[in-house]
């Protein structure tokens, strides 16, 4: 699974702290993984210019490095997003035979 | 608690990655292992069971440390520009080429300004006196000296994972670069009052 769309998507309506985004990637998308490599993924998309991050309190009184999404980034994720749904679309065709509510229309 | 920070900075330590990572990598995952250990500590497992945990979810941390990039961004902009300072490594090699240079021109070029210093018997200023007696040096240990850059060349090719603090690198460098400098200095103030003696001939 590509990580990198999902974790652009866990970002877009805050900035987040690491743990923040692997528990947030556990629940949202089920995701069985080992959280420790997020932390390469997160320094790429920063070195990318995707994200752009601060140490900054937390709520808990801990200092923790926060990630927010960059203009930069929110265009690769509407990109993203774009490419998810053709896949699924050409997915569903051969999968389903046209659109995902007509079963049934196997491809030859 | 700042007891557990330090107790897992110590377990993170023991596992042996810590030079392989940059101080501010080495926060951000101990500082994971706390919110871990916190949230399972809360939850009711025993402590040191916690840990366990927070640590087997972390993941194979030698992994990990290889997957980060090797040139992390040092500032990011609103707008995605990200900003990438040279890594000590890329300063090591700066150096590398700097005392390169300043072997090969000890060794193979200043003796011959030397001896043409002497034939035409020019006072030498002592910066000048001080890298003749040096590039002297060099030359009767040419093979050791390069001997010493070759080993150095590999180190760095075997080990791109290990980081050198960027201030001995950055120290190893300006040394290096106050030598070039130094010698081409030395070699053209003899030059100058030579020729600011044959100006006064004429």
């Amino acid at each position: 699974m590509e990580l990198r769309p999902l974790v652009l998507a866990i970002l877009e309506l805050r900035p987040l702290y690491g743990y923040e985004i692997a528990q947030r990637a556990r629940r949202r998308a089920n995701l069985q993984w080992e959280e420790g490599t997020l932390y390469p993924l997160l320094h790429r998309l920063e070195r990318d210019g995707l994200l752009a991050s601060e140490w900054r309190r937390a709520p808990n009184g801990k200092d923790r490095k926060y990630y927010s999404l960059t203009k930069k980034g929110k265009t690769v994720l509407a990109k993203d997003r774009v490419d998810w749904k053709e896949r699924v679309r050409v997915v569903s065709e051969i999968l389903l035979g046209g659109r995902h509510g007509k079963p049934g229309r196997s491809a030859p | 608690m700042a007891n557990r920070e330090e107790a897992l900075r110590r377990i993170f330590d023991a596992a042996g990655v810590g030079a392989r990572l940059t101080d501010d990598q080495k926060r951000e995952l101990v500082a994971h292992l706390e919110d871990s250990v916190e949230k399972k500590v809360g939850a009711g497992v025993p402590e040191i069971d916690a840990v366990g945990q927070a640590f087997g979810e972390l993941g194979d941390l030698k992994k990990i440390a290889r997957q980060f990039p090797d040139k992390p961004a040092a500032a990011v902009t609103p707008e995605g520009v990200s900003v990438v300072l040279p890594d000590s490594r890329a300063y090591g090699w700066m150096a590398f080429c700097f005392l390169t240079f300043f072997i090969v021109m000890g060794s193979y070029v200043a003796p011959k300004f030397t001896e043409i210093f002497r034939q035409v018997k020019v006072p030498l200023p002592g910066l000048t006196v001080l890298f003749m007696s040096l590039s002297n040096a060099l030359g009767s240990k040419i093979g050791l000296a390069g001997l010493a850059l070759l080993f150095g060349a590999l180190l760095m090719l075997r080990w791109r994972k290990v980081r050198v603090p960027r201030p001995l690198s950055l120290t190893v460098l300006v040394s290096s670069v106050i030598l070039c400098i130094g010698l081409v200095i030395s070699l053209f103030l003899p030059l100058i009052s030579l020729l600011e003696g044959v100006g006064g001939r004429r």
